[in-house]
């Protein structure tokens, strides 16, 4: 089909890009640091976190980037300016996390924020909080990702807040998030414990009505006043901490009994619904929607673990049927069970049996649910769309124009041919995982943060196959370094290529060591992969610019060659900086961008460019391949690839 | 209680709309939820926005069958989220459609998914944003036009006056009359 003035359209769509950036930025800016109470902010769920810690009188803020938890320390760092807190994006989430507990242990309210798998990272430290306890506020979110969006898993990290004897918070709407966060702080600072705030998806990327309250001041110069006998974790210590730990989950259990977010509604009826966090909302709108608000008992939790048991058993007594509605795992169902069965209690219980355990919940889900449990005629949904006669296409996500990592994807997979080997390409998380699509394909697993060289370990250990780890920058920093070292340590044969584009970008370009600058604008001195890998003894390191082709095809060669002949760690630093944050930087600076175009009389149409490289600025409109003058952004990788010299400038 | 579904492709200024028109709600005294999709769907990919207002709001997702409206910025993905749609709804679509970046994949026609809305028995109005464009001579102003040609179909309840308000609140200086123009623009070309 012919689109008719497309070339317009998508000048249209990179300009609005930079626009909503501006306009976001912008708004965060005017509304998070108001301070005007009784004003009515549009505040998405992160933002309103944020709020509440600038509310709260935050003293010191930590995380890594992650979705859906980024915005929180994004936030933070936009009006930091404003306030007196000190706010940092970490090397990774344990180190985050040890940050504030440091803050919380010299008297100040502390901060952490993650996505739930950053907790994992974090969970070493996390579970001694659970038996040290803390001395200033300890909050920590965890931002958990049903369904998948943007993660690996969909793992329940309120089995953390159990697992580690953490309270666990679950908030359900925006105002809900910035009134946990003030809330959680004071009993953190009653009960001595650090409190776990649990959002997820759909709470930390909905945008809602935030009422401001008042800004309380910090506390400036905090004094350590830790206490040897509970943060040495040496037997005599632990084995005593381990008691204290559950006995201040008792103390937190009776404040839970009257937390103002945990609400119950006690209805003459059989039926008592108890959900938790997001679901609450599913629940509350479809009873109302059937006017069944009136026929059903509901107890909304807001406090998953420790549970307030007094209240559930006082709930309990007044129905005979109970259907438990919460995200993910039957966390509460399971609780409610142990307790039915102590009081000796003949109930009705449902939950996992009717509600979904995999993927986010939807209203249809929990409608379907709710009209199985309450026994009343299924939704009957009209479904336009199989009536639709033909096929809307899937818009996978791709590197964009100009990404250097499509770059290095190129160069490598020519590298490797002329080579003559068959890797195993050991993958990690960022933008770069898209390297498993057509038509590279050169990514064989993407598991955790910076398992890409920790798999080529084990790899190298167990066969005679070539791994090649590709990780990037922000990844290398977090998790990677420590699998490096291990691999020069105990000789594995590995090639690792550190893809370098200055900025954490997937997550929305947060600085990191390699940046040369902090969250809070310092210009820091930039930290380089290779010269740690120089510092931990690797013979072979070298620094490719991917724009540049032939001399990255040659270098990676050389590694290859390396690192067969010599059977240890070869290692290559792909840099060149994201291409999108180059290309705000060259509009900031008023610069002017130069694209190429394709000289169609010496195009033969080839299609290497097309196929084997695949930039979305590189189009086929009426057999002819074009260059799209206004997604091109210059990098001059396809002019080295074209066999013909057909693109030029 | 008003339910509508924006819907395109990353990078249109979705949010930007989905947000503009919350701000105006909240202006107006109403609860709103807005859930809208970040991360890895934003690099070119689809992209819904939900947006419920009303005098209390619970969930921050419509529910199938159950949307006032869908505004949808391109016209493939109108397709890919047409089940929100209530059968008395409507649909206010722009007349563009946008490629997606995979190899060798088939679209349809725009006139095609415009008679199969209809056929579907769908109220739908069709907007050309690219004419706006160019009579504009700015290429940013797109979702302030669908915004006008919102209220001129009563989608939100907002005067065309209420809604040059929110845009003064919200936008930068340098950009308010520009945006301004393509409100009214958009209010009058339906």
């Amino acid at each position: 089909m012919k689109i008719d003035g497309r070339t317009d359209l998508l000048f249209q769509i990179k300009n609005i890009i930079i626009l909503f950036y501006l306009h976001y930025l912008l708004m965060v800016m005017y509304e998070l640091g108001l301070d005007k109470p009784g004003y009515t902010a549009f505040l998405l769920g992160n933002e309103a976190i944020a709020r509440g810690l600038i509310e709260a009188g935050i003293d010191v803020a930590a995380g890594y980037p992650g979705t859906p938890s980024s915005e929180i320390i994004d936030s933070l760092g936009k009006v930091a300016s404003k306030f007196n807190y000190y706010v940092e994006w970490s090397t990774n989430e344990k180190v985050a996390l040890e940050i504030a507990f440091g803050a919380s242990l010299c008297g100040l309210r502390g901060f952490a924020a993650m996505k739930h798998v950053g907790l994992n990272v974090a969970s070493d430290i996390f579970m001694s909080i659970g038996y040290s306890g803390v001395k200033g506020g300890l909050l920590i979110v965890s931002a958990d990702d049903p369904s998948c969006h943007s993660s690996q898993n969909e793992q329940d990290n309120r089995y953390y807040g159990m697992h580690g004897y953490i309270p666990v918070i679950e908030p359900a709407s925006p105002m809900e998030a910035k009134q946990s966060v003030l809330l959680g702080y004071d009993i953190s600072e009653k009960t001595g414990s650090a409190i776990l705030l649990r959002s997820t998806t759909r709470l930390s990327h909905v945008r809602g009505n935030v009422i401001l309250g008042e800004i309380r001041p910090n506390r400036g110069i905090g004094k350590f006043m830790g206490k040897v006998e509970e943060l040495v974790m040496v037997p005599r210590f632990s084995q005593k901490l381990h008691g204290k730990a559950l006995e201040r989950l008792e103390k937190i259990r009776e404040k839970f009994e009257k937390f103002p977010l945990n609400k119950m509604k006690i209805n003459d009826t059989v039926y008592g619904i108890i959900a938790s966090g997001v679901a609450y909302n599913y629940v509350i709108d479809f009873l109302y929607s059937k006017n069944l608000l009136d026929k059903v008992s509901i107890l909304k939790l807001s406090t998953t673990y420790p549970l307030p048991l007094k209240s559930i058993e006082k709930f309990i007594e007044n129905v005979e049927k109970i259907l438990v509605v919460e995200e993910l795992e039957p966390i509460i169902e399971n609780q409610i069970k142990v307790l039915l069965f102590e009081k000796g209690l003949k109930k009705e219980i449902h939950g996992k049996d009717l509600v979904p355990r995999v993927l986010e919940l939807t209203p249809e889900k929990v409608a379907t649910a709710l009209s199985n449990f309450l026994k009343i005629p299924l939704p009957n949904y009209i479904k336009f769309s199989e009536k639709i006669k033909y096929n809307i296409p899937q818009r996978p996500p791709t590197f964009c124009p100009g990404c250097p990592h499509r770059a290095t994807f190129y160069e490598l997979k020519i590298a490797v041919a002329k080579s003559k080997v068959k890797p195993i390409y050991s993958g990690d998380i960022g933008c770069y995982t898209l390297g498993f699509n057509p038509p590279f394909k050169a990514t064989h697993s993407v598991l955790c943060m910076g398992a890409s060289i920790g798999l080529a370990n084990g790899i190298a250990h167990s066969s005679d196959e070539l791994p090649i780890a590709l990780i990037g920058d922000s990844t290398f920093y977090h998790a990677g370094i420590p699998g490096l070292i291990n691999a020069v340590y105990n000789n594995a044969r590995m090639l690792v290529i550190v893809m370098d584009n200055g900025v954490t970008a997937m997550t929305g370009m947060q600085p990191h060591p390699g940046s040369g600058k902090t969250l809070m604008g310092k210009k820091v001195v930039k930290i380089l992969p290779e010269k740690i890998a120089e510092a931990i003894g690797i013979k072979h390191v070298s620094v490719i610019d991917p724009y540049n082709v032939k001399d990255s095809i040659e270098k990676i060669m050389d590694a290859i060659q390396y690192v067969m002949n010599n059977k240890c760690v070869g290692f290559i630093v792909s840099r060149r900086l994201c291409a999108l944050e180059a290309m705000r930087l060259v509009r900031r600076k008023g610069e002017k961008i130069y694209p190429y175009y394709i000289d169609q009389d010496i195009c033969t149409k080839c299609m290497i460019c097309v196929n084997a490289f695949s930039c979305p600025a590189i189009i086929r409109e009426n057999n002819l391949v074009k260059i799209d003058e206004n997604l091109c952004t210059g990098c001059g990788v396809c002019v080295q690839i074209c066999p013909f010299n057909a693109i030029k400038r | 209680m008003y339910s509508i579904i924006f819907c395109g492709v990353g990078g249109q200024g979705i949010l930007t709309l989905g947000g503009l028109t919350g701000k105006a709600f909240i202006m107006k005294g109403y609860e709103v939820r807005l859930s809208e999709v970040h991360g890895l769907s934003q690099r070119g990919g689809s992209v819904v926005v939900h947006l419920r207002a009303g005098k209390s709001v619970f969930s921050p997702l419509i529910p199938i069958n159950t949307a006032d409206a869908i505004v949808s910025l391109e016209a493939v993905e109108t397709i890919r989220y047409i089940d929100y749609i209530s059968p008395n709804g409507l649909i206010l679509m722009n007349k563009m459609i946008i490629p997606p970046s995979v190899l060798n994949v088939s679209l349809p026609e725009i006139n095609e998914i415009i008679s199969s809305i209809k056929t579907l028995g769908l109220k739908i109005y069709v907007i050309d944003g690219l004419k706006i464009i160019e009579e504009l001579k700015e290429s940013r102003i797109l979702n302030t036009a669908m915004l006008g040609a919102m209220c001129r179909l009563k989608i939100i309840p907002h005067s065309l006056n209420e809604l040059e308000e929110v845009i003064r609140e919200y936008f930068p200086e340098k950009y308010i009359d520009i945006n301004i123009r393509a409100l009214r623009k958009g209010y009058e070309s339906l």
